[in-house]
């Protein structure tokens, strides 16, 4: 535990980040970033809208560093606790915002999810971690507002209506559903996002509103996307070096935990530990990523930011490595290219399921993986884009089956 | 309700986990507190080294966390093959434990 003058001083290093973003939209001097972000903030955001593709770098920068300093001046008001679930909160959140998420279409769900912890008599510090990462179902709200049709005031009215409900029921329905994957699938919240879509899609498409899947994604390397990378990964790597703790690095007590929930790397390895172990993940990624010729656009920032934040909740390379491995080799046999971006995020968001791997082995890790690559490019379709964390989704399909046939398997022995 | 499932969730995990090792007999109290309620764990004749029990009570000993009990409490009774214990553990207030006499005692507290 830290005592607050840590906390504070924690909490002021993490502004690093979005300070690295506003300098950057600075160097890029783009005349249109005004005109940009209105647009970026009312368009549609359906999956898969990258946001530096169709904005620009610097609108898609400057998103993503205003959501997280909205989130982090969220938590550091509620005094909300810098576990590893805020860590995978934090970066999640701020990975997507360079893939559907902005203010407009957060800021419903986040008020939802208020209304019920007054509605529940509950404190919001002990819900606005989920809460937050539920953000997975803003394309419905942007698209409710800004991509059904409907005439400007009455899609907004629509857009808030339904945000809220959203962020009300959210809680209770992702609690529920744990049970189905029993922890195994670390993108919860994207595995009920899912089936929430799935119902508004139906709905939607029964009362003749039919959301179109699309797929805008930068193919070239942006300079200052890549500079913002890697320099927001080193940092990472000096906060690590910088803490001074007395046991130094414990990777025996990281790697020795299974990942699945709750694994909150700040408890079990110290801060220290997990910081580094948060930029190796990310410095993997990256390095993947750029070697296959692939280039970082919105949906890879989403995966690298994503995977560094659950680098403090449930992910380690001990048993994340052999969910890519699984996930690689279902794409190498099914003949997919690597450079394509829609694979390589398959790839790289697989490790929603690293607790298989650390709970039940290498070897049902690698299936995992290899199963995960068969279901994800399907399952998209079933609500039309309209909630981000897809492999969130087909990971609580897969955790649920290989779990099971895990267990029908072990007692027939 | 949420309330009573939690309570009776945590009396599950801590039963599966005492389930797992040698024992003749297991006592189980749950008596309510002004501000809490407080279980009382007695496994007779137990196969528990006192290594195991210090590991025991320092995964329940870790902080409670409102964060993850929140969300994470229908967990609570999933323990299964290792002694992770990492939701219970976040959503007790102070647990106590000691060996005498081949019995292990446990106690565990949890304020409202």
């Amino acid at each position: 535990m830290t005592n607050p003058t840590e906390t504070k001083h924690m909490y002021r290093s993490l502004l690093f980040l979005p300070m690295l973003g506003f300098l950057m939209v600075i160097l890029n001097h783009d005349s249109q970033l005004w005109y940009n972000y209105q647009r970026l903030l009312t368009s549609p955001a359906v999956l898969l809208s990258d946001y530096v593709y169709l904005f620009g770098a610097s609108a898609a920068l400057l998103n993503a560093s205003l959501v997280f300093m909205l989130n982090l001046a969220l938590f550091y008001t509620l005094h909300v606790s810098m576990n590893g679930l805020f860590y995978a909160t934090l970066f999640t959140v701020f990975g997507f915002s360079f893939l559907g998420m902005n203010p407009i279409n957060l800021l419903p769900i986040y008020l939802g999810g208020y209304l019920y912890t007054v509605y529940n008599k509950i404190e919001f510090r002990s819900t606005v971690l989920i809460v937050v990462i539920a953000g997975t179902l803003s394309p419905i709200i942007s698209h409710l507002m800004f991509g059904y049709g409907f005439q400007a005031f009455l899609g907004i009215l629509i857009g808030i209506t339904v945000g809220v409900f959203l962020g009300f029921i959210i809680i209770p329905m992702g609690r529920h559903l744990l049970r189905f994957h029993d922890g195994f699938n670390l993108y919860n919240i994207g595995f009920t996002g899912g089936i929430l879509a799935l119902l508004f899609n139906g709905a939607m498409k029964t009362l003749s509103h039919t959301a179109v899947r699309v797929r805008y994604l930068h193919e070239v390397h942006d300079p200052y996307i890549l500079a913002f990378v890697f320099i927001s990964i080193l940092y990472w790597f000096y906060l690590s070096w910088q803490i001074k703790q007395p046991n130094s690095y414990q990777w025996k007590d990281l790697f020795d935990s299974s990942g699945r929930a709750i694994s909150d790397f700040i408890e079990i390895a110290g801060v220290k530990t997990t910081y580094m172990n948060m930029a190796l993940l990310a410095l993997l990624l990256s390095i993947f990523i750029l070697s296959v010729g692939a280039h970082i656009n919105g949906l890879m920032l989403a995966a690298i930011y994503t995977n560094l934040g659950f680098g403090a909740f449930g992910k380690h390379l001990k048993n994340t490595i052999p969910i890519f491995l699984g996930a690689i080799g279902a794409s190498l046999f099914l003949g997919l290219p690597f450079t394509s971006t829609l694979t390589l995020s398959s790839i790289l968001f697989s490790s929603t399921l690293a607790p298989i791997a650390g709970y039940y082995g290498w070897g049902w890790g690698i299936v995992a993986g290899f199963s995960h690559i068969f279901v994800v490019g399907q399952v998209g379709d079933f609500y039309s884009g309209l909630n981000l964390y897809n492999n969130g989704f087909a990971g609580g399909l897969v955790a649920f089956f290989i779990i099971n046939m895990i267990q029908i398997i072990r007692r027939n022995k | 309700m949420n309330q009573i499932k939690r309570i009776s969730g945590i009396a599950d995990e801590m039963i599966t986990v005492l389930l797992k090792y040698q024992f003749t007999k297991i006592d189980i109290s749950v008596e309510p507190l002004p501000n809490g309620i407080r279980y009382f764990f007695v496994q007779h004749e137990n196969s528990l080294t006192q290594k195991q029990l210090d590991d025991l009570l320092a995964h329940l000993n870790r902080s409670r966390q409102l964060e993850y009990e929140t969300y994470y409490w229908p967990l609570a009774g999933e323990t299964t093959e290792d002694m992770n214990l990492s939701v219970i553990g976040r959503m007790i207030n102070k647990a106590e434990g000691w060996i005498e006499d081949d019995m292990l005692y446990l106690i565990l507290e949890r304020e409202n």
